[in-house]
């Protein structure tokens, strides 16, 4: 075990390091009482030290994990949030800690073993030092702020890498609860059935097992454990388009010119400059999952990564797609691998730590 | 020979790897359901009959009304309307126009304006007050939308109106109450009351194409341009 946690010790130490710096911004904000006037969003909590990091769509988990879903016809509402978050914030309510602590504990918490666990996983991808520099670059990522907010980036994190890492120990059974846990938190995780799918057949082929029906079963666990939510949707609120509903109401409706519209957005007057950043970050995802293309990872990776990115823009704009980004897997290892060089990586790592706290600073200021 | 067996072989292969897949998705696939259907809590009937009411009102241009006030019987007319241009943006509000008699009246979520030759603001919870009584679709859904959205109480009681089975709705949130009463085949509001001194129920129908006709006349051109019915 010793020797273990001494080989992870700079990933552990990655991971905690940028969530102290993360969860110390937000106090500096709390206490600082910056930015001035009122809270952004209707219903947040004020009191707490870490506040801030339950803004946004934070609110709307904590209305679902208190009341569950309810679908308001041409208002903003909470069937356009995904499952997992409220489930596990209302499974540990017998703690007696509140949602807001709860939640916060369990991002943190989620994250550091998403880490070590996306570390596990470039391993069996990659040189060691790639693997190591990739995760180091995923916990002070810029955007990675959102893995500490009350939303289900980190849970969706470390379930993606665990289902992907389990895949490729041939643990398929594990590999489909991890993915289906993921695939309840956010839907971009129904894209990783591709990787899964390919390890599927790839280790099929290796031990001439082709027809391995749980590995297969591995691969369409996110899909199905995604159908389920309309599923309940309409048993709970007897509409199972409730989520398609609730998206239009948040302003996202895809179609087939979805892209157009998000850039026509971009350049509307009157329109947010916080939409400049997703757009920026749009374009880095992009460009590192091509930097991973050259370190010689396979196309089901890169595409799932690309389609992470690239899809929520047919809804018709950027907003978000910085955070949704987060869980492109292929990126950072892109980063790991522009990055591998110590000349490059300490001052890589330096800048990211600081947008990192920019970023937190900034999270009452626009939804990330 | 040999062929047969191993295709035989193959399918069986096949249809046992098909077979422990979509079983294993399928388990998987219970479980989540059942995880969010134990662990997630449900709406109450009201408030679901509540979100019908307001995709009900959503999908109406114009409402008509009649309530008793002072011994009186008082009919409205309330049409879907925008206001505007305001600011540098030269923004249109959306909002509602109310027509009790000669009596014209705009709501917005922002401000209310009383129309006679002119325009002039109005303020205090009234207007709003009179936009409900006049079953305004968009002033009515937002007065529901806020009792949802903070997910106040709503109960639900079996009424009979002029001898038809109806819904009546209670909503609380601290002192403001709301009572509608719903048609549970459509869910349109039938009536409603604001818990209010003064107050009594004002009862709802869709309006015709010849009532929002009639009640535009009133406005004067130049108003006309300011005050646009909702297309």
């Amino acid at each position: 075990m010793s020797v273990w946690l001494r080989e992870r010790r700079a990933i552990l130490a990655a991971a905690v390091g940028s969530r102290v710096l993360v969860l110390s911004a937000a106090a500096a904000d709390h206490r600082l009482h910056w930015p001035r006037g009122r809270v952004p969003v209707h219903g947040a909590s004020t009191a707490h030290m870490l506040s801030i990091l339950s803004y946004w769509d934070g609110v709307w988990y904590r209305t679902v994990a208190e009341q569950g879903y309810l679908l308001i016809p041409g208002r903003q509402s909470d069937p356009a949030f995904f499952p997992l978050f409220p489930i596990v914030l209302r499974a540990l309510e017998g703690f007696g800690l509140s949602f807001l602590t709860t939640g916060i504990l369990v991002a943190n918490g989620a994250f550091v073993i998403g880490i070590v666990a996306f570390y596990e996983l470039s391993r069996r991808l990659m040189p060691v030092d790639v693997a190591r520099t990739s995760a180091m670059v995923a916990a002070f990522f810029p955007m990675s702020f959102v893995f500490s907010m009350t939303y289900p980036e980190s849970l969706v994190l470390a379930a993606l890498a665990l289902a992907l890492l389990f895949a490729l120990n041939g643990r398929w059974t594990l590999s489909a609860v991890a993915g289906a846990a993921a695939a309840l938190g956010r839907p971009e995780a129904m894209f990783f059935a591709l990787p899964l799918a390919a390890i599927a057949i790839g280790l099929g082929r290796l031990t001439g097992r082709v027809g391995n029906g749980r590995a297969i079963g591995a691969a369409f666990a996110p899909v199905a454990s995604i159908a389920t939510f309309p599923l309940y949707l309409g048993w709970a609120l007897d509409n199972p388009t409730a989520w398609n509903g609730a998206q239009r109401a948040w302003g996202r409706s895809f179609s087939v010119d979805g892209i157009v519209r998000a850039f026509n957005q971009l350049l509307e007057r009157g329109q947010s400059p916080w939409l400049w950043r997703d757009a920026a970050f749009c374009l880095i995802y992009l460009g590192l999952i091509a930097a991973a293309h050259r370190l010689g990872i396979s196309w089901p990776w890169l595409v799932a990564g690309a389609a992470l990115v690239v899809l929520p823009l047919a809804s018709g704009t950027f907003m978000s797609d910085a955070r949704f980004g987060v869980l492109a897997l292929p990126a950072y290892w892109g980063a790991g691998a522009l990055a591998r060089r110590r000349l490059v990586r300490l001052p890589l790592l330096v800048v990211s730590a600081g947008l990192l706290v920019a970023g937190t600073m900034t999270i009452p200021l626009a939804n990330p | 020979m040999e062929s047969a067996t191993s295709r035989i072989g193959w399918v069986r292969l096949a249809v046992a790897s098909g077979a422990t897949a979509a079983g294993l998705a399928a388990l998987l696939a219970g479980a989540a359901f059942g995880l969010q259907a134990v662990t997630l809590p449900r709406p109450s009937p009201g408030q679901l009959i509540a979100a019908q009411t307001m995709r009900w009102l959503t999908g109406q241009h114009a409402v008509k009304s009649v309530a008793l006030v002072r011994g009186r019987h008082v009919s409205s007319v309330c049409v879907n309307a925008t206001i505007g241009p305001f600011g540098r943006t030269r923004r249109r509000l959306h909002g509602s126009l109310v027509v009790t008699g000669r009596r014209r009246l705009v709501e917005t979520r922002f401000a209310s304006f009383r129309l006679g030759s002119t325009l002039r603001e109005q303020d205090g919870p009234l207007p709003a007050i009179r936009a409900v009584l006049a079953g305004c679709p968009r002033t009515l859904e937002r007065r529901i939308g806020r009792f949802l959205d903070d997910r106040a109480p709503v109960h639900a009681k079996r009424v009979f109106l002029h001898g038809e089975r109806m819904l009546r709705l209670s909503f609380r949130r601290r002192r403001i109450r709301l009572f509608l009463i719903v048609d549970p085949r459509t869910f349109a509001p039938v009536a409603v009351r604001i818990a209010r001194e003064g107050t009594d129920w004002s009862y709802l129908a869709p309006a015709a194409r010849h009532d929002v006709v009639r009640s535009a006349l009133g406005l004067s051109r130049r108003l006309r341009l300011i005050v646009k019915e909702d297309a």
